[in-house]
Parts: C-alpha cells; structure tokens; sequence
C-alpha cells in the first residue's frame, strides 16, 4: 500500500494512468481509506484548539465533505467529462477524483502532527487573546489546505493529460471539475460548519439549521462590511487571490512539455 | 528531465464518425443516456437513418420529459406549495413551446449552410439536443436543490438555475453543431446564429411562464415584460429583501 501511496504522490505518468485505465476495488479501498484518515487527523486537528470534542467531530466531518461534495457532483462531473470528449467514463471520473482529493489527504495528514502541536501550544480559546489566536489559527488553516488543493489538482491535471486525448480537453475537464467541486464544497463547508469553532460559541457538531443561508451570500454581506458597502472591489481582489493559485495549473498547461517523468 | 521514459502516447481521436454503429431499437433508456454522452455520433447516425426507430424517439422522448420534470421539481422546491407542481409543467411546457417555435427557423438556417439534412432528421436531432440538454440538467439537479434549500435569495438561485441552463443548452445545442459537421459542412455560422436565438426564446420564455422560482398571486402573469427588464427588477433591492415562504 505504501508503495503504491509513493507513486501517487510521484504523479508519474505511467503509474497514474494504471490508477485509471485499471481501476481495481483494492485501489478504491486504498483512495477511500487515505481520504477518511489524512482529512479526519487533519481535521482533529482543527478542532482541538476549540475543544477534543470540536476535533472529534470535525475528524468526521472533513472526510465527510469530500464525501458529499464528491457524490453531489459524481454525475454532473461524469457527463461533463464525457461531454468535453476526456472519453473517461463515470467510475474513472469519480477515481480520478478520489485521487486527487487523495493527494491532498496525503499533504494533510502528513502535516498534522505539526498542527497539533501548534494547537496544543496555542492560547486558550478562553484566554484574552483567543480572538487573535482563532485568527491566525484561520488564516495558517486556510492556506495549508489552498497549498494541498493546488497540489492535488496539479495531479490531478497530470493524470488528465496522459489520459485524455488532448492537453486542451485535460485543462477543460480540469476546469469543469475543479469549478463545480469548488462551488459545491464551499457551500458544503458552510452546511456542516463549525470546522474552526469560534471562541464563544458553544461547541456542536452542526450549527442550528444547518441549511439557512449559503456561504456566497454570507462572503458577499461579509465584503460588504470589510469594504464599507463595497463587495465588488472586494469580489475583485478575491478573484484575483484565487487566480493566483491557479497559477501553477495556467504554468502547468502553458508548458509545452508538462508530463516530465 | 529524464528523456529516458517518454510520456505514454495519448489516446487518439476519432476522425471517421460515420462508421460508428448505429443504436439498436432495443436499446434500454441507459444505454440511451449512455450514448447521447459518450457516442453522439453513433446517435447521430442513427438519427440519419430514414427509417429511424420510432422505439427509439418514444424512449428519448420520454427521457427528456422526465429529467425535465425532475428539473422542474427542483426549482419548484425552493418555494414549495402549488410551485411544486406548477414548476415542472411550466418547465416542460415551456420547453415544448420553444422547441416547436424554434425548428422551422432550425431548418431554414440549418440549410442555409448548405447541408443535406432533412426537416425529419433536423426535428430529430433538436429532440436529441434537448434530451441532452434534460440529461444535464438532471446532473445539476442536487447543486441546485441545495441551494434551494438554503437560500432566500430569488435572485441568486435563479443566477444559479440561469447558469446551469446556459452550460446544458451549450453543451446540448453542441450536439446540433456535431450534427452538422457529420455532414460535411464547414458553414457553420447560420446555425451559431440560430442557437443565439433559441437561447434568447427560452430565456424570455422563463419570463412569460414567471413564476418558476418563487411565489405569486397567480399562476402567470399577464404583465408583458422583456426578460432583461425583468431580471433588473427581480434585482432591485426591494425585491430581494421578500423571503421566499
């Protein structure tokens, strides 16, 4: 299993495309099982600070997110890629998938020893400072997980190119998946919040009724406040922060060589 | 870099599509759906043939209604009660109405490229593009009950419905332009100008069968409205401020 781990995590072209092109239960179980403890450690993690029961139920519910982001989409994201000619079908579509999101549980999980001991050490979420702890707690959080994503896609991207018939329609399928699990997995973070658990309130698995509201709308009133009633500047600056982690996908694609073994 | 392992060839396309089988009249409602994405041509040449399965066209037709139903369904559970029902028939009747306004016009600009497709072929392959236009749909259906669950936002769930019609009319209208090619024909501007036209009639249409998202007095409304006008009204801040039960 290790073995075949390290080859993922190598993204050589030959061993990702057997991943795919022969894709065997065994496989399935290895993807599965890296996503369940590399997202669930690295969620404990996130919610240790706030409280061990905040970490337990954030252990389940980031692989749980992958889950249900995955399954929401497994059907757009199947007839989109056979649409844009990848010629891989449903199964391959959704391994593809559980690949990639493997490759970011990989990152993770290997990062949370580290994150627990930076949880460990941080001020109390009862301390007078736990609102600046939270914050930086946040801002460390968001960027190892964007840092997992553009890798993970970036793989992702790879496995594309040599199973596609055309560098064009990898960087096309890439985007239809990438776009739809992006949009889909922020509103699905914002259902199963709490991940980072303000200090304040209560601890609980799900934030009472769960489903009022979407994370858009909430960023968009949030841009509003920030931007003293300007969201679209601040949409603006969001967009370009995002595209800047498309940068390695846009250096991928422009490369006219990407698959270096 | 390492030249020593060169990068596995890439799987070729195909060029010759008209040698791809046709479909079986027997052919279940899966391998159907099945086909409409991975071998439109093989559903192409099928449609080409004069004597086309009616079997065939009954299933598809059937497809189509029933993941434009489910579509429907979904939007109407954003505010739930007679939206329920009435969302999914003003769906599908609106999608009837503009497809039978839109094939003459398919067909006139159809031929003004020059092709040798004929006025049952044609009819066929608009039934085909819409079953693929439904069998989208159908995908983005949970995306859109989610958010029909969790928002209040009329504008921005029928943001979101508005793009998930724009991505399945393109792909499916797509389906007419492979259509095309498979004849030979490299005039294709007509018909890019005809598919603006069929996405401007859907687009007025979700106007004049209103309300499809959200509630109302009534089932329709008889004020006149361009659909653009009616989109900045929905937007003004008046309106987005009404929730939606």
């Amino acid at each position: 299993m290790s073995a075949q781990l390290a080859a993922l995590l190598r993204g050589a072209p030959d061993d990702l495309r057997v991943w795919i092109e022969m894709p065997s239960r065994r496989n399935l179980v290895i993807c599965l099982a890296t996503i369940v403890l590399g997202f669930g450690s690295y969620g404990l993690t996130v919610g240790l600070w706030r409280a061990p029961t905040m970490g337990f139920y954030v252990a389940l519910k980031m692989p749980a997110l992958i889950f249900i982001t995955l399954a929401c989409n497994g059907l757009l994201n199947g007839m989109l890629a056979l649409l844009l000619g990848s010629g891989l079908g449903f199964r391959q579509s959704i391994l593809a998938q559980l690949l990639s999101f493997s490759v970011a549980a990989l990152i993770l999980g290997s990062l949370a020893p580290i994150l627990l001991f930076m949880a460990l050490n941080a001020p109390s979420p009862d301390a007078p400072n736990a609102g600046t702890a939270h914050a930086n707690y946040m801002v460390i959080h968001t960027a190892i997980i964007a840092y997992a994503g553009v890798i993970a896609n970036v793989h992702l991207a790879r496995l594309l190119v040599v199973t596609t018939p055309s560098k064009k329609i990898a960087g096309a399928t890439l985007a239809a998946w990438l776009g739809g699990n992006a949009f889909m997995g922020a509103q699905f973070s914002w259902i199963l919040r709490p991940f980072f658990g303000t200090p304040g309130l209560e601890v609980a698995f799900l934030r009472a009724d769960p489903m009022r509201g979407t994370f858009y709308e909430t960023i968009w009133r949030s841009m509003s406040v920030i931007t003293s009633g300007h969201p679209i500047e601040g949409f603006v600056a969001s967009c370009f922060g995002l595209f800047l982690l498309l940068i390695p996908l846009l250096k991928f694609f422009t490369d006219p060589n990407p698959i270096k073994s | 870099m390492n030249d020593q392992n060169p990068t596995p060839p890439a799987l070729p396309l195909k060029e010759n599509h008209s040698t791809e089988p046709v479909l079986n009249q027997k052919a279940t409602l899966s391998e159907i759906f099945e086909c409409l994405l991975k071998h439109p041509h093989s559903l192409i040449n099928t449609i080409r043939q004069n004597d086309a399965p009616p079997a065939l066209a009954a299933k598809l037709l059937g497809l189509t209604f029933a993941a434009f139903i489910i579509f429907g369904l979904t939007l109407g559970s954003f505010s739930f009660n007679e939206q329920l029902w009435a969302a999914p028939l003003k769906i599908l009747m609106g999608v009837i109405i503009s497809a039978v306004i839109c094939l003459p016009s398919l067909y006139i600009f159809t031929a003004l490229t020059g092709t040798s497709l004929k006025l049952p072929e044609i009819a066929r392959g608009l039934a085909a593009a819409l079953a693929l236009i439904a069998a989208l749909l159908l995908g983005f259906t949970p995306v859109l009950w989610v958010f029909s669950q969790s928002t209040e936002s009329e504008p921005f769930f029928g943001f979101l419905v508005l793009a998930a019609w724009l991505i399945a009319v393109g792909f499916g209208t797509g389906l007419l332009m492979k259509m095309l090619k498979h004849t030979q024909t490299t005039k294709t501007t007509p018909l890019r100008i005809w598919i603006g036209i069929f996405l401007l009639v859907t687009l007025q249409m979700s106007t004049t069968l209103r309300p499809l998202i959200g509630r109302a007095d009534t089932h329709f409304t008889s004020e006149k409205r361009f659909f653009l006008e009616h989109w900045i009204g929905e937007m003004s801040p008046e309106r987005t401020q009404v929730p939606k039960k």
